[in-house]
């Protein structure tokens, strides 16, 4: 796009490269696994519904079985709640306070999960302990927890996974602006994909088309999910170590203000449903709440719901725990509205895509997968260029086994979910997933590596995909999941649309690799000169 | 509806620029020499008449943001660039 000096363009092109070569696997681990995560909360939905839709979050009822579950846990862990939707529409809340871990230096929160079934109330799952003790044992939405933890740090333990991604995001944002400085004809070539037997032109051509088009976003998503990795990891850190001695504690209280004075006294608390269907009333629907000093005077209750229809920024309502009154909106940052307020609130929709239902996740999807392409098309190209240099040869193995063996995994990982909720595997959740995704990355991973020609190991991880995919969803149904028939009459808009986009997806991958399969082999190229064809 | 009519336009501005295209153009015939089906009936548009497609594809953008319809616009773009790349990737799939 630019006109550089061909010493800057060289230079552009090794930092694009070779950035590729060192980040692009990785990087295209959290795109794929971030693309998925969009409908992370449809995929929890899809694995593990309820027999009929729950048509509001939070629904009526919600403050009575808030109640019922505060009356059935000790005082320290009404200190904090936090209560929103699981996978199906069941209610998750969770009671409890800030205790100092084991090391006396990581605070945990330590409290009491419960489950609720939000039609009937029942309570489903009590879990009590700290946090990750909760977590090994709760099974609810862990399938979509499992892709969303992929994307957030690579599964790595905080900081350092999500410093990992936030070094992976500025790759990303370094190799946009690279490629659009270095490209000189960008926009020229949006529409020029040219197919000639897979030579370095149609590698390069495959690449630059949808690095053209997916630009803009791949720009906002690297710098939003940038933000996200390194304003926990590093910046409040490193902000609070230049400004307040280390004391996070105090920053956190200067930009958002001190809380407001202790008051342990008794309190009764406010109808919680009556405030919700304020939230409603205003055009929301509904999304999670908090609760601080539930049954004291201090008490403080905040109501987050989705975007009304046509809003990009997320809102949030203060309530008077007492009167139940609404104080009006709480800003994201700081006590009253400002601009770095908005900007701060601006990057969770410019990142996740939600803000609009199905209609922005799908959007955002074909973005993610736009750029997941971009990655596996822009190591195939560098590979290519290196055709003869048989080391870039375990590159590209690596490549085909990054590009269709992670999918592969994760349908393991979502089979081993399925099995478990079944009661056919024993043992807690997450550990089996990661079985199975370690299993079927591993025998993915030694199949990349032994098959002697790479267009066979490409087929067969693509047929096992295909495969896979189509029997992900005979697996749900095996396993006493809701038919399409009860699943449309029910309202389980996520069954139903997962599944067809399951198996749409493997056919699609199983027409291709046999659409391929009758292609002419590759020996039958005919050199035209300037460019070769396969012959009709 | 204003957004699918947004999301319409820039569509339309962007199917007559892919169909019109010099450069896929040319590649077309290059390979209708080797037995491919030519592009029949498209010729190249002229600089200025893409020049103005281009235009008329980025207005909706324009519109949406100057109206403070940002979620529309956010929509808009996603959908937009989502259409450009599946529509360059089918041009280039067909025989």
């Amino acid at each position: 796009m630019l006109k550089l000096q061909q010493k800057t363009t060289q230079t552009m092109l090794a930092l694009h490269g070779w950035g590729a070569v060192i980040f692009g696997l990785l990087l295209y681990w959290v795109i794929l696994t971030g693309t998925i995560a969009v409908f992370a909360d449809d995929i929890n939905d899809w694995a593990s519904p309820l027999p009929a839709a729950i048509p509001e979050t939070l629904p009526l009822g919600t403050d009575a079985m808030l109640r019922k579950a505060a009356a059935d846990v000790a005082p320290e862990y009404l200190d904090e709640l936090t209560v929103f939707a699981t996978a199906g529409g069941r209610i998750r809340a969770f009671f409890h306070t800030h205790a100092e871990a084991v090391d006396g230096e990581h605070p945990e929160e330590e409290g009491v999960l419960f489950v609720f079934d939000p039609a009937s109330g029942d309570i489903l799952q009590r879990f009590e302990g700290t946090q990750s003790e909760i977590e090994a044992q709760s099974h609810y939405g862990k399938l979509g927890h499992f892709l969303v933890e992929w994307h957030v740090q690579l599964h790595v333990p905080s900081p350092w996974g999500l410093m990992l991604t936030g070094i992976l995001g500025m790759s990303l944002l370094v190799a946009c602006v690279s490629g659009f400085a270095m490209h000189r004809h960008l926009i020229k070539d949006a529409f020029l994909r040219r197919r000639r037997g897979g030579d370095v032109l149609s590698h390069k051509d495959a690449h630059v088309m949808a690095s053209t088009w997916n630009l803009p976003f791949a720009f906002i998503l690297a710098f939003t999910g940038s933000f996200y990795s390194l304003a926990g990891a590093f910046a409040i850190p490193a902000i609070a170590m230049v400004a307040f001695g280390g004391d996070q504690v105090k920053l956190i209280e200067t930009v958002q203000g001190l809380p407001p004075a202790e008051d342990r006294r008794p309190a009764e608390m406010a109808n919680i449903d009556t405030m919700l269907e304020d939230v409603r009333a205003a055009g929301h629907r509904t999304r999670f709440l908090t609760v601080d000093h539930w049954g004291r005077q201090d008490a403080r209750i905040s109501v987050f719901p989705w975007q009304a229809e046509g809003e990009l920024l997320p809102k949030g309502y203060a309530f008077d725990a007492q009167t139940g009154e609404n104080l009006g909106e709480k800003p994201a940052l700081g006590q009253s509205p400002s601009l770095g307020s908005d900007l701060v609130a601006l990057m969770g929709p410019l990142h996740f895509g939600n803000f609009a239902g199905w209609l922005s996740k799908t959007v955002w999807f074909a973005l993610g997968f736009a750029g997941a392409y971009v990655c596996i098309s822009g190591l195939a190209l560098w590979v290519k260029r290196r055709e003869q240099q048989k080391t870039w040869q375990y590159l590209l193995r690596a490549t085909l086994w990054s590009a269709w063996g992670l999918p592969l995994a994760l349908v393991a990982a979502a089979a081993a979910y399925l099995l478990q909720q079944a009661g056919v595997l024993a043992g807690a959740v997450e550990p089996l997933m990661f079985k199975a995704f370690g299993l079927c990355l591993a025998l993915s991973g030694i199949l990349a590596g032994i098959v002697r020609r790479v267009t066979g190991v490409r087929r067969i991880l693509v047929i096992s995909l295909g495969l896979g995919l189509c029997a992900l969803v005979a697996l749900r149904l095996l396993l006493g999941g809701p038919g399409w028939v009860s699943a449309a009459t029910g309202g389980l808009t996520a069954v139903v649309v997962l599944d067809v986009a399951l198996l749409l997806g493997g056919a699609w991958l199983l027409r291709r690799e046999w659409r391929q399969t009758q292609a002419l082999p590759e020996g039958s190229l005919i050199d035209t000169g300037d460019m070769e064809v396969n012959t009709p | 509806m204003m957004l699918l009519l947004s999301i319409a336009v820039s569509a339309l501005s962007v199917t007559a620029l892919a169909l019109r295209d010099p450069k896929r153009l040319r590649w077309r015939q290059k390979l209708a020499r080797y037995g491919a089906t030519p592009a029949k009936g498209f010729s190249p548009l002229p600089r200025r008449r893409r020049r103005w497609l281009l235009t008329a594809m980025l207005v909706p953008g324009v519109l949406l943001a100057l109206t403070g319809m940002w979620a529309s616009l956010m929509l808009w773009l996603g959908a937009s660039l989502t259409y450009g790349w599946l529509l360059s990737e089918v041009l280039a799939a067909r025989r």
